[in-house]
Parts: C-alpha cells; sequence; structure tokens
C-alpha cells in the first residue's frame, strides 16, 4: 500500500477502534489492493500518485494533516469527476467490509 | 584575397566538405573505432556487476520473463519484479536480444553504433554553440574520448545516457532561442528519457529546465517563463510517470525511477568512507564478511549485500532499509560530510588520488590503462572547456544548460559518492567547451601574430 492509500485508510477507519483492530483493517486493505490485477491496481496507483504527491508537498508544508484530510475525503466523495468518486468509494468499501469483519470477531474472541 | 606576398590573383576560396558529410565521415570513424576497440581490448566485466545485471534484464524482457531481479533468477531461480535499475537501458538491449543478438559481445557492437550516434549529436550541439567547425571538433573529441568509449564497450547505461544528455542540451538551446511550449515540452521529454535511463536525470532535467527559463531570449514576462519551466517538468515527469506506476504495482512501494540510490547511500556513508585512503567512495563488505555483513553496525558495515535467499525479500522494504542506514549515519556524522563531500566532487573530477581512483574503478571492467587515459584526457579538456565557455558566452551562445550539467554532476557526487563514470553528463559539455577554445586557438594561428603598424 502505497503513503497516500495508507493516509486515506486511516482517515476512514472509525476513529472508536483500537489501535490493535485499525491495523487489522489497514492490513486487509494492504492485502486486497496487492492482490489486486494489476490492470486495475495500475490505475488506482496512478490516482494514488497523484493525489499523494500534492498531499505530500501540503503535507510538508504544514497545510495538511489527518484532520483536514478527512475533510478532504468527504469532498472528494461528492466529486463531479467519477475517477475521483470511484477512488474513495474503492478504499472506503474495503474499510467498511473489513472493519464489519474483523472487528466483531476480535472482539468475539477478546471476550 | 591576396597571396602571402599580396601580389599574386585572388586565390579561390577553399573547397570544404558540407557539414553533414564531414560530421557523417567522424561518426563512421568513432564507430570503427569502438568496434576496434572492442575487438582488440576486450574490456571483461565481472560477472556479478551492474553490466551484467544490464544484459541479464535485457534478455529476461526479450524472452518475455519480465523486468525481474537478474541475479535473483539466475542464482536462485526466483523471479521477483525489480526496479533497481532505470528501464530504458536494459529495453535498448533487449531489442537486439530478442533478434538473437543477446551476448555481452553482440550488445557492445550494438552500442559501438549507439556511440556513433552521439558523436552525430556532439557535433549538431557544437554547431549550435560555435559554428561548423565546433561542431567538427566536438564530435571529433567525442569520437576519441575514452571516457565516451569505456562505457560502450563496457555495456554500462552511460552509454545511452550520454546521447539523451546530449539531446537534452539540443533541446535546452532550442528552448532558449525560440521559447515556446512545445520547445519546453520537448526538453521534458528529453529529459524523462534521460531520467530512466539513470536516476540523477530527474535532477539534470529539472536543473536544465530552470537554466533555460531564466536564460530564455525574447523578453518574456517572468509567469510565462515559470508557465515553460513548469511545463517542462510536467512532461518530464509524464514520462517516468508509467515507469512509477508499474514501480507501485509490482513493489507496492512508491519508487519514483529507482531502488539504486538506497544502495548507494548505504555504501557511501560509513566509517570505511568517511576517513581513511576509501574517504569518499563506495564499500560493499558483503564479499569480506558474507552473511555475517549484515550483523554488523552501519559504521563497519557499509552496504552489507541483500539477503535474497530470503522468501520474503522485498526490494523496495530491502531499499528503504539501506537509505535509512546511511542516512542515520549521515546525519549522526554531519560534521565530517563537508569534507566528505568535496572529496566525492574531487573524485568525481577525477583530481582526488587519480591512480586509486582509477584502480578503483577498473574493478567494474575498464581496463586500467584506458580510464587512466580518460582522467588525463579530462585533465586536458577540462581547462580548454573552461575557456571555451567564456569565448562562447561573449559570443553570446547560451552556455547556462551546458554549465548547468557540470553543477548537477558535482551535485550528484556530493550526495553519493566519488565515481569518474558519474560525470558522464558533465562529459559532452566539457567536449564542446573545448572544441571552442581549439577552434579559436586554430583561427588565432592561422591569423598569424599581430604586426606592429598593421
Amino acid at each position: 500500500m502505497l503513503w497516500f492509500e495508507r493516509e486515506v485508510v486511516a482517515a476512514l477507519i472509525d476513529p472508536r477502534l483500537d489501535a490493535s483492530t485499525r491495523q487489522a483493517v489497514t492490513d486487509y486493505v494492504d492485502r486486497t489492493l496487492r492482490s489486486m490485477p494489476e490492470h486495475l491496481r495500475a490505475g488506482v496507483a496512478a490516482e494514488s500518485l497523484l493525489f499523494g504527491a500534492w498531499s505530500r508537498a501540503q503535507h510538508l508544508a504544514g497545510r495538511l494533516d489527518r484532520a483536514r484530510l478527512r475533510t478532504r475525503v468527504d469532498r472528494w466523495r461528492r466529486s463531479p469527476f467519477d475517477p475521483i468518486r470511484q477512488y474513495v468509494r474503492l478504499l472506503e468499501s474495503l474499510v467498511l467490509f473489513a472493519q464489519h469483519e474483523l472487528a466483531p470477531r476480535r472482539v468475539a474472541a477478546a471476550s | 584575397m591576396t597571396d602571402a606576398a599580396g601580389t599574386g590573383p585572388p586565390r579561390p576560396p577553399a573547397r570544404r566538405p558540407p557539414f553533414a558529410a564531414a560530421l557523417a565521415a567522424v561518426a563512421v570513424a568513432a564507430v570503427v573505432l569502438r568496434l576496434a576497440f572492442v575487438a582488440v581490448v576486450d574490456p571483461q566485466v565481472p560477472e556479478i556487476g551492474d553490466a551484467s545485471a544490464y544484459r541479464l534484464l535485457a534478455v529476461n524482457l526479450a524472452e518475455g520473463a519480465g523486468y525481474v531481479r537478474p541475479f535473483d533468477e539466475l542464482l536462485l531461480g526466483v523471479r521477483r519484479p525489480t526496479a533497481e535499475y532505470p528501464p530504458l537501458f536494459p529495453a535498448l538491449l533487449a531489442i537486439p536480444s530478442a533478434l538473437g543478438a543477446e551476448s555481452t559481445h553482440a550488445h557492445r557492437v550494438v552500442l559501438a553504433f549507439v556511440g556513433g550516434g552521439t558523436v552525430v549529436l556532439l557535433g549538431l550541439l557544437g554547431r549550435r554553440i560555435g559554428g561548423r567547425r565546433v561542431g567538427i571538433v566536438a564530435a571529433a573529441l567525442g569520437a576519441a574520448y575514452p571516457m565516451l568509449i569505456l562505457p560502450e564497450a563496457t555495456g554500462m547505461a552511460e552509454a545511452l545516457y550520454a546521447p539523451l544528455v546530449v539531446v537534452v542540451l539540443l533541446a535546452a538551446q532550442r528552448a532558449i532561442a525560440r521559447p515556446s511550449l512545445p520547445a519546453f515540452a520537448a526538453l521534458g521529454a528529453a529529459a524523462g528519457a534521460a531520467a530512466l535511463t539513470r536516476a540523477e536525470g530527474l535532477f539534470l532535467g529539472a536543473a536544465v529546465a530552470l537554466a533555460c527559463g531564466v536564460a530564455a531570449r525574447g523578453g518574456i514576462a517572468p509567469a510565462r517563463r515559470v508557465a515553460l519551466v513548469a511545463a517542462a517538468a510536467a512532461v518530464m515527469v509524464g514520462c517516468v510517470a508509467p515507469w512509477t506506476i508499474r514501480n507501485a504495482v509490482r513493489l507496492h512501494a512508491f519508487v519514483p525511477v529507482s531502488t539504486n540510490y538506497a544502495t548507494l547511500l548505504d555504501g557511501a556513508n560509513c566509517d570505511a568512507t568517511y576517513a581513511g585512503e576509501q574517504l569518499g567512495q563506495w564499500r560493499e563488505t558483503f564479499s569480506s564478511h558474507g552473511d555475517a555483513a549484515r550483523d554488523l553496525p552501519q559504521a563497519q558495515a557499509c552496504f552489507e549485500g541483500f539477503d535474497v535467499a530470503d522468501p520474503a525479500f522485498d526490494e523496495a522494504e530491502a531499499a528503504a532499509h539501506h537509505r535509512d542506514d546511511g542516512l542515520a549515519y549521515a546525519r549522526a556524522h554531519a560534521g565530517a560530510l563537508p569534507k566528505v563531500m568535496a572529496v566525492r566532487v574531487a573524485r568525481t573530477f577525477g583530481v582526488f588520488a587519480p591512480r586509486q581512483q582509477v584502480d578503483f574503478e577498473s574493478l567494474e571492467g575498464r581496463p586500467r590503462a584506458w580510464q587512466m587515459a580518460g582522467t588525463v584526457a579530462f585533465w586536458v579538456l577540462a581547462p580548454l572547456a573552461g575557456a571555451g565557455f567564456v569565448l562562447a558566452r561573449r559570443r553570446g551562445a547560451a552556455v547556462a544548460p551546458l554549465v548547468v550539467t557540470l553543477a548537477v554532476v558535482a551535485a550528484v557526487a556530493a550526495a553519493t559518492y566519488g565515481q569518474q563514470r558519474f560525470r558522464i553528463a558533465a562529459e559532452p559539455a566539457v567536449l564542446v567547451g573545448a572544441a571552442v577554445t581549439l577552434v579559436a586557438a586554430a583561427r588565432a594561428g592561422m591569423a598569424g601574430p599581430a604586426r606592429p603598424g598593421r
């Protein structure tokens, strides 16, 4: 998983989850992205590199933190450009699936 | 015009061959010289080294195996995607390989013709800077210059990087003379190709584009200059982007061009290269310590090699680990860095412990005597080039991009380690600058000494 994908995933994960569950969700998204067909992964990677380069520059300039990234991701959800909406939708769907599959299982295992 | 005594009939102007014919003759001579060099000198490159890696990468590409780590495939039979070397040079060698010419010798023959192309491009650049004679002299110097011949004869990426640098400089001349979006876009495309051959091409492209933006003629507004430089940078990034995306997909990491810089940083930042006789050089320890090198602290380990036998080996992760080791050592020894960096630059320009430097460089397969000949040739050409830049500048030529190549080479050497091979981006500028001086000296010699009263 690329730097920017990790940042977006961190912004999308439910903040109420504990650190180990957050890590499990991140690992799941990482594994899923790695196992994507390469021609599909290439498009996602291209978007991650494009958005990531700009965000990285803003991050280094102190103009982007995780809270602002969350706001930005919300804005991308409503973007008029379909590829941008789909980018967020892909990562969000993976995060939601992992949260609903992994979090209850981990809670059950802990109890 | 009269004869020497001033009494005879006018002498008809001497017939000179057209520029194209003269340049073609020099190029043919350059190819013949390179083929003879390969046949007679026959440099032997190490079986495990950069030149062998380029050949194996090319053969794997030609056979459809993809861009995989060459020695992992050769020694362990494991196919792992790689970005250790930029792709353009192996892609070039893959063409003859796909046609059946896949031996080291066959590749060197192909590269002899690439060298002929480099000589032609040098001639064109020289003509842009100082006229036809400068073009022909620059081409002739390039035809016989060991520092251009050796990378071609040993199958190194500099053989392709050199002509691409000249293309960048030609595009820069056009961009300065007639600043326009297409001219700067062409500059960016040439720089992108150079970056896909050697990663420092990114810095070279950015620096040359910036110099062109500043030096562009025609009284254009500052905002337009910024836009033109940005356009060149955008095209350069656009050229490199498909490779970066491929790296993201195959290595699951952000690798703009290559992971090789991590190896450089690791081997260049340790005790052995910060003091003593290897000051400013690069050092590996896997050949002396084997796997035990990986248990040593960075101060003693330098570059300890990759644990490729580990089934979980991940090139991008390993590169990040080596990079962090090298940078941590450099940060912890920041006080020594100015001296180390100065020596790295001096070694790259062949003026620090040249005999030892040549011995070190001959380990890559370049014959020692020829490497020394190239070093001495550079000592002769460099001052001539300095004078040539001044002369050309006075005549109104745009020499800023040429000078920038020297600055980029110095910066790259300071950040990595001392190696004359890294000077390749500046060699075209040196050859053209020297040609300007030689032509000016020849003209002054033909004009004869000034006589009192005339």
